[in-house]
C-alpha cells in the first residue's frame, strides 16, 4: 500500500493487527523450533498515543537493531487492500499493550513449516510469505 | 535510569509525535523527551563500539584491575535499564542477584584462569548485570555494554540466571565485542553465537568439572520449565547432536544447509558441532586445549566483522599448529571437527 493512503487511513479502522516474536536466546520462530510467540490485538483498542506510534511503525519501520545480542524481533502484520503488509521492529519500538496480546507456545515434536523471518536486517515492507495466525490463543502445554 | 522502551523508537517518529496535535501537551513532552534521551544514548553505543575497535587497533586499553569489578542492578520487574544497583549484591538475600553475582565473578575467575584474560576486554573492565527485567520475562541478552537477565515465565522458562552457561553466552558476546567484533546476521552472526555458546558450555563444564567426555553439551539445560520438559525438551540447544529432538531449537549440523538471512541461532549449529567434536577427540577438559585454541584465534586475528565460518575454520588451525605444532593431536581434532561439518 502506498504511504500517501497508509498515512491518511485512521488507524481505528485498520482492525486486526497479527503480531510474532522472533530470536531470543532460544531461537523463538526458527525453522524447525518448536518454541513460538504469537498473537494479536485490535487496533482501533489502542490509546491515541499507541495508535500514533503504530502507525509510525507502518509508515517509518526502523531495523531491528543488530548490536543487541539475543534480543527479540518483532513482525506486525496488518491487512490492507493489497494485501497483508508486514514491518519487522526491535522490541523497544513496541508498547507494552502490544506485547501483551504475545502468547508464548510450544509446537509438537514435528518439523515446523519454513518461516518468514527474513533475519535481523530484513527489508522494509516486505509482504509475508504465509497468513498470519488465526488466533491468538494460547496452546497451553 | 532511562526507559528501555522508549530508547530505539527513531527519532524523526518521536519527534513527530512529539509535535502531534492530537496527542495531549504531557504526551508530546514525554516523547519529546524520548527523542533527545534515544539519541543520547544510540551516540554512547556508538562511540563504545567505535571506542572497542580502536582500543583493540591501538592497544592502548590499559589495565585498571587484575579483577574486575562485578555490579548487579535489579529491574523490580521492569524493563528500564539498568535499574537500582544493589548494594553488596554478593551477599543480597535475592537468589538471582546473588547468584548472578557469585557466577559472574566466578567467569571473571574462569577467563583469567585458563585464558589468562582479564575481564572481556582484556582490561579489567566492570562486569554490569540487570536481572529481573521485565514481567515473566522469557529472554536474557547482551546489549553492548552489559548482561540482561529476565525471570521467565515459570512454565516454558525458569529464572534465566539459573543457567551459568547462559550466563557465560552473554559475557562471551562481550569477548566477541572485543576482539572479532563479529556482526549479527550471515555466517558472522552464527559464528557470533556459536562462540558464546561454546563459552558458555566450557563455563558450565568448568563449574561442574566436567571433561569433553562426560558433559552434557547442552545449552539452556538449567531454565527450561516444567511445562517444557514435559514435552520432552532438556535443552535450547546441543552442541553434540545440533539437529536433537529434544532441543527446543534444533539446528542444521552442516555447512551447506545454512540459508542466506536465517538466524544466529540456527546457523551457529555447524560451528558448534565442529568445536565438540574437536574437544571430544582430544579428550580431556574442553577448555585445556580446544577452548585455548578458539580463544587465540579470537584474540589474534584482529577485527573481523565479517569472517566467514571457513576463514574462522582456517585461523583455528593455524592457531592449533601454533599452540601445539603441526600434525598434532590438538591440529588434528580441529581438522575432523570443521570436516564433520563440511568445512
Amino acid at each position: 500500500m502506498p504511504f500517501t493512503s497508509l498515512s491518511s487511513s485512521p488507524v481505528s479502522g485498520w482492525g486486526r493487527i497479527d503480531i510474532e516474536r522472533y530470536g531470543g536466546l532460544a531461537g523463538y520462530g526458527m525453522p524447525g523450533s518448536r518454541i513460538r510467540s504469537r498473537g494479536y490485538f485490535m487496533a482501533q483498542d489502542l490509546g491515541a498515543a499507541d495508535q500514533a506510534l503504530l502507525r509510525e511503525i507502518f509508515l517509518s519501520p526502523s531495523e531491528a537493531p543488530t548490536w543487541m545480542r539475543d534480543a527479540f524481533r518483532y513482525h506486525l502484520t496488518r491487512q490492507s487492500d493489497c494485501g497483508p503488509q508486514t514491518v519487522v521492529v526491535a522490541e523497544s519500538m513496541v508498547p507494552e499493550v502490544m506485547r501483551d496480546a504475545l502468547h508464548d507456545e510450544l509446537l509438537p515434536r514435528e518439523p515446523a513449516p519454513p518461516h518468514p523471518d527474513p533475519g535481523p536486517s530484513p527489508p522494509k515492507d516486505k509482504p509475508p510469505t504465509h497468513a498470519p495466525p488465526k488466533t491468538g490463543a494460547h496452546d497451553k502445554p | 535510569m532511562y526507559r528501555c522502551h522508549c530508547q530505539l523508537v527513531p527519532d524523526e517518529v518521536l519527534k513527530r509525535l512529539g509535535c502531534d496535535p492530537k496527542l495531549s501537551k504531557e504526551q508530546c513532552e514525554r516523547a519529546a523527551y524520548s527523542a533527545r534521551l534515544s539519541q543520547h544514548f544510540r551516540d554512547i553505543r556508538q562511540q563504545t563500539r567505535r571506542l572497542a575497535g580502536f582500543l583493540l587497533e591501538s592497544h592502548q586499553l590499559a589495565i585498571l584491575t587484575e579483577n574486575p569489578e562485578v555490579t548487579v542492578f535489579d529491574c523490580r520487574e521492569t524493563q528500564s535499564l539498568p535499574g537500582l544497583q544493589v548494594d553488596n549484591a554478593a551477599k543480597s538475600e535475592d537468589r538471582s542477584v546473588q547468584r548472578t553475582y557469585d557466577e559472574t565473578d566466578r567467569m571473571a575467575t574462569f577467563l583469567r584462569k585458563e585464558f589468562k584474560c582479564n575481564s572481556i576486554d582484556g582490561a579489567g573492565m566492570t562486569l554490569m548485570s540487570s536481572v529481573h527485567y521485565g514481567k515473566k520475562y522469557n529472554n536474557a541478552m547482551w546489549n553492548g555494554l552489559q548482561m540482561v537477565y529476565g525471570d521467565g515465565d515459570g512454565e516454558l522458562f525458569v529464572d534465566f540466571t539459573l543457567g551459568t552457561d547462559v550466563i557465560g553466552h552473554e559475557l562471551a558476546h562481550g569477548i566477541t565485542q572485543y576482539t572479532l567484533q563479529l556482526e549479527y546476521d550471515g555466517e558472522p552472526g552464527g559464528l557470533n553465537e556459536s562462540l558464546s555458546d561454546c563459552f558458555g558450555s566450557m563455563f558450565r563444564q568448568w563449574r561442574k568439572k566436567q571433561d569433553a567426555a562426560s558433559a552434557d553439551w547442552l545449552i539452556g539445560s538449567d531454565i527450561v520449565g516444567p511445562a517444557t520438559r514435559e514435552r520432552g525438551y532438556t535443552c535450547l540447544r546441543d552442541l553434540s547432536k545440533p539437529d536433537g529432538e529434544h532441543c527446543l531449537a534444533p539446528q542444521p549440523t552442516q555447512h551447506a544447509q545454512l540459508k542466506p538471512g536465517e538466524d544466529p541461532h540456527n546457523t551457529s549449529g555447524p560451528p558448534n558441532l565442529a568445536f565438540c567434536t574437536a574437544c571430544k577427540q582430544v579428550g580431556g577438559y574442553s577448555w585445556a586445549t580446544i577452548g585455548k585454541i578458539w580463544y587465540h584465534s579470537m584474540t589474534t586475528a584482529g577485527m573481523m566483522p565479517r569472517m566467514s565460518m571457513s576463514e574462522f575454520a582456517a585461523k583455528t588451525r593455524e592457531s592449533a599448529a601454533t599452540l601445539y605444532g603441526k600434525q598434532s593431536a590438538a591440529e588434528s581434532a580441529v581438522d575432523a571437527g570443521w570436516k564433520k561439518v563440511g568445512l
